[in-house]
């Protein structure tokens, strides 16, 4: 791995949630790496633990409730997860972090102006103004001066979104987790978001880790990418090779599951994906939902088994890879 | 557990003084000038008071009373203001605003000069007690049903209900009595302990039951000449406090109850 | 004339906000119409007035100009109540939290229907298994459910009034991926089972595309363009309408503005000119009317 060390790499990172004495598992341990100026992409339904996952890489999860394990290297520097004394030179300096829902993100008795001025910090206020208003022109934003006038809720959701990831490209990071940061935008917009995403990866060198439920948004945008079912990573690889050839059944069924443009009729899986907490039994969580799922399926875990190619599938029934959804799928 | 404790001492309380007139043992309003204060014993349970009548029968008659007109007052008012409630917080508007309005001016008096009002019109008496405070604490559940109204009628639970054909009555009814329910209970709760209270203070103050009829309050504030015995004092003060604590705390268990059926 | 299924004529809908005297015009001059067990796809982002459109077409918001009409009588009657019926975004709102299953199901078949207990259970039995959903959920409240199994509920909800009409606004869009393909496959049985006539209001042209025979594209309030075969899609002319579908294709668009629908106030521009990268003198000064380009094809664009 010399010379192709990722920029960011986490190792055995899991997440634990306390609750009555007992420890339940959200995230079993992932390994994962972002490419220096690469972009990463995670998909899972809800509650698969994408989201704690990040949360947990930024250090948000520190004591309380939650318990994280495992590491993460940022530039070949271990983050210090359980610090939060020591997380400070990372958050919003090396990494940052942008979320689904812009609202929320703002304090709603601040202007966004006000915002960037309390986010650079340490200079005269002409400077940071200067710096704010450099910042957001990037954005395409139109007017950044009128923006930076209007308070949160009098921005549409589109522009709030390209203010929030300016506001988390102040500290110059190299790293940006963006959790779902189109999920609540119409297409046109969400469109536009990925462009200025794209674009700040090519001329700034920034690395993302994009995380969705939207097939479409990953596979436009990432090289890499993990499938995520019930806190485990179940497949991941390149991302052209995923999409063209996907092997885990629930990544099969969840390409299937889109209608891209057809009427015949899809092929869906069965039930839903469990809650926290929901599966407890041993073996494969998809076991439950997986069309070609037989004994071995629901005694183990299956660990990592290589496609080549750097395509690794979590499952069991090698004579299964590839199929599902009765007998449909790709 | 803590709530099945208090379901029984309720019950038991409510039950003794709903039956006084199978169980006391004597007339409460009898007389008997040669046993004044009398002990404990088997023939007085509770003993006796200043004119020699039976503790324990005066006790659970008292308690019909109070517990009665107090049960009275807060279902009344209960009722009357979570209706004007719910239809102000449904029509909205006009009739919303001057109810609310109304209601503020009303407010606005306090409970013992309202009571002394009627009081001074209708003459002293547990009647006009019972008038008096129907008058001010209705507004306290319209109020309250108005705003959980208010709040209910931006779902679209309701524009759904709609669709399906119900009309305005049976939306009120189904789905947003049923909603704001759990919410009104320990509201009740609260509001039946502090009826019951006032009815006790205000025939304290002389203003509720006449004597020689046996009321709670009435009997603390005879008690409260006698402080040798402290007897009559401590036996009616007691049911106060236990019929006030444990409907207070069914009331929030209740809701509590409510809400996590249904989460 | 022949009169149609469901007939939109110039229907306007106006909200005004009191505390700052302004108006937004939510639904411009709608005009159309669907043939029965014909699926309309309305398409467009959010805010531009599709669930306006929705509430009108059901009845329970009155159009401040225009007519809706089923059948050649008015939404707004009475008798056509039981005939339109409504399946809603957010299930977990559009259900009253404190009532079971079976008490949902049965508040439509109370109004409509006079049954008795033992039938309306037998009913909701069978309403439940309907939309995939076993008897014994009649128990269970809304919170016991997940977000696909409720919103399952609410579509048998819809469907025990029998409704000749069915408007679903946005009923897939908070749903998990796997989810939504079993609702989409349900839906798309339920029509061809019931000849259903469905008007599905959504932002997800694929999701559109699946289910509904015709296409309507609604931009601000106004219908842009109207297309009668859904499986024609590459026939879209107006220049929102092809940007929607260049999302698609992942060929991205010239424009890059992005730009709010212009208030109505501003008169009479088209609503697109903001955002459109043709727009001229032209576009900011009429707007262009919603004509006939070829059969089954209506667009409001000057330039096409």
């Amino acid at each position: 791995m010399s010379g192709m060390e990722p920029l960011f790499a986490a190792k055995g990172l899991s997440v634990s949630l306390r609750e009555r004495g007992r420890l339940l598992p959200v995230v079993f341990p992932a390994d994962f790496a972002v490419k220096a100026g690469g972009c990463t992409g995670m998909i899972g339904e809800s509650g698969c633990g994408k989201s704690v996952l990040c949360r947990a890489v930024l250090g948000l999860l520190a004591g309380g409730r939650w318990q994280v394990e495992g590491e993460a290297f940022l530039g070949g520097e271990r983050i210090p997860l359980e610090n939060d004394r020591g997380m400070d030179g990372f958050r919003g300096r090396r990494m940052s972090m942008i979320v689904q829902d812009p609202l929320s993100a703002f304090d709603p008795r601040m202007t966004i102006g006000a915002h960037f001025l309390e986010g650079i910090g340490r200079k005269g206020r002409k400077e940071r103004y200067r710096e704010a208003v450099s910042v957001l022109s990037r954005m395409a934003l139109g007017d950044p001066e009128d923006v930076m006038r209007r308070y949160a809720f009098e921005l549409s959701g589109g522009m709030l979104q390209r203010a929030l990831i300016g506001l988390s490209l102040l500290g110059r990071p190299e790293f940006l987790i963006a959790d779902e940061p189109t999920t609540a935008l119409d297409c046109t917009v969400q469109e536009e978001i990925l462009r200025l995403l794209s674009e700040l990866r090519g001329d700034d060198g920034l690395s993302l880790l994009l995380i969705s439920h939207d097939l479409s948004v990953i596979s436009r945008m990432a090289d890499t990418v993990y499938v995520m079912y019930a806190g485990r990573i179940v497949e991941c690889g390149p991302m052209e090779e995923v999409r063209r050839f996907p092997l885990h059944p629930y990544t099969v069924g969840l390409f299937a599951s889109r209608p891209a443009f057809s009427k015949e009729r899809l092929s869906v899986m069965e039930g839903r994906p469990p809650v926290l907490g929901e599966f407890s039994g041993p073996g494969c969580a998809f076991a439950p939902r997986c069309p070609g799922a037989g004994e071995v399926c629901r005694l183990e875990v299956p660990p990592f088994e290589s496609a080549g190619g750097g395509h690794l599938v979590r499952c069991g029934r090698k004579e299964a890879w590839g199929a599902c959804g009765g007998g449909g799928g790709f | 557990m803590k709530f099945r404790m208090y379901l029984l001492l309720l019950s038991i309380l409510v039950l003794a003084c709903l039956f006084a007139p199978v169980l006391a043992p004597c007339d409460p309003n009898l007389a008997e000038p040669t046993a004044k204060f009398a002990e404990i014993s088997r023939e007085h349970l509770l003993g006796t008071d200043y004119l020699g009548r039976d503790l324990f029968s005066r006790v659970l008659w008292g308690g019909r009373n109070t517990m009665g007109y107090a049960a009275l007052v807060a279902a009344a008012s209960a009722f009357l203001g979570v209706c004007l409630g719910m239809l102000s917080g449904f029509a909205g508007g006009l009739f919303d605003e001057c109810l609310m309005k109304g209601s503020d001016v009303l407010r606005s008096f306090p409970g013992v000069v309202v009571v002394l009002i009627v009081v001074s019109v209708r003459g002293v008496g547990i009647g006009s007690i019972c008038v008096a405070m129907l008058l001010t604490r209705w507004i306290w559940y319209a109020r309250m049903a108005r705003n959980l109204t208010r709040a209910e009628m931006g779902r679209t639970s309701i524009l759904a209900s709609r669709i399906c054909g119900s009309g305005w009555l049976k939306i009120l009814r189904r789905h947003v009595f049923t909603a704001i329910l759990p919410e009104l209970l320990p509201v009740f709760s609260i509001d039946f302990g502090s009826t019951l209270l006032a009815i006790s203070g205000y025939s304290f103050l002389g203003l509720g039951i006449l004597p020689p009829e046996a009321e709670w309050g009435m009997m603390i504030s005879d008690g409260r000449n006698y402080m040798e015995h402290p007897g009559m004092m401590f036996w009616p003060g007691l049911c106060v406090v236990l019929i006030v604590v444990s409907v207070n705390f069914l009331g929030d268990k209740l809701r509590d109850g409510l809400e996590e059926r249904r989460s | 004339m022949d009169v149609s299924f469901l007939e939109l004529q110039e229907v306007c809908k106006c909200y005004r906000s009191r505390r700052k005297g302004s108006r937004t015009e939510a639904v411009q001059g709608v005009s159309l119409s669907l043939e029965r067990g014909r699926c309309l796809g309305v398409v467009g982002e959010s805010g531009c007035g599709k669930s306006t459109l929705c509430r009108m077409i059901a009845g329970i918001e009155k159009p401040d100009s225009g007519g809706i009409w089923l059948e050649g009588s008015s939404v707004r009657e009475k008798k056509n109540r039981q005939k339109i019926q409504m399946v809603f975004q957010n299930s977990l709102d559009a259900v009253n939290l404190h009532l079971n299953a079976g008490r949902i199901l049965s508040e439509p078949l109370e109004n409509f229907f006079s049954m008795g207990r033992e039938q309306r259970r037998r009913e909701t039995g069978r309403l439940l298994e309907l939309v995939g959903l076993s008897g014994e959920d009649a128990g269970k409240f809304p919170r016991q459910f997940s977000g696909g199994q409720l919103q399952r509920v609410c579509i048998a909800r819809a469907l025990a009034a029998k409704p000749e009409l069915l408007l679903l606004d946005e009923p897939l869009s908070s749903l998990d991926v796997s989810v939504q393909a079993q609702l989409l496959n349900l839906l798309a049985d339920l029509k061809r089972e019931f000849g259903l006539t469905c008007l599905l209001v959504s932002h997800d042209l694929e999701a559109v595309y699946y289910l509904a025979d015709e296409l309507a594209v609604m931009y601000g309030g106004v219908l842009v363009e109207t297309l009668s075969d859904i499986t024609a899609l590459d026939r879209l002319r107006h220049p929102y309408a092809r940007r929607l579908l260049s999302v698609h294709d992942g060929k991205a668009g010239v424009e890059r503005t992005e730009g709010n629908p212009l208030p109505g106030e501003a008169g009479r521009a088209c609503v697109y000119a903001g955002r459109c990268a043709k727009a001229d003198g032209l576009c900011f000064s009429e707007r262009p009317g919603l004509f006939g380009r070829e059969a089954g094809h209506r667009v409001a664009c000057h330039y096409i």
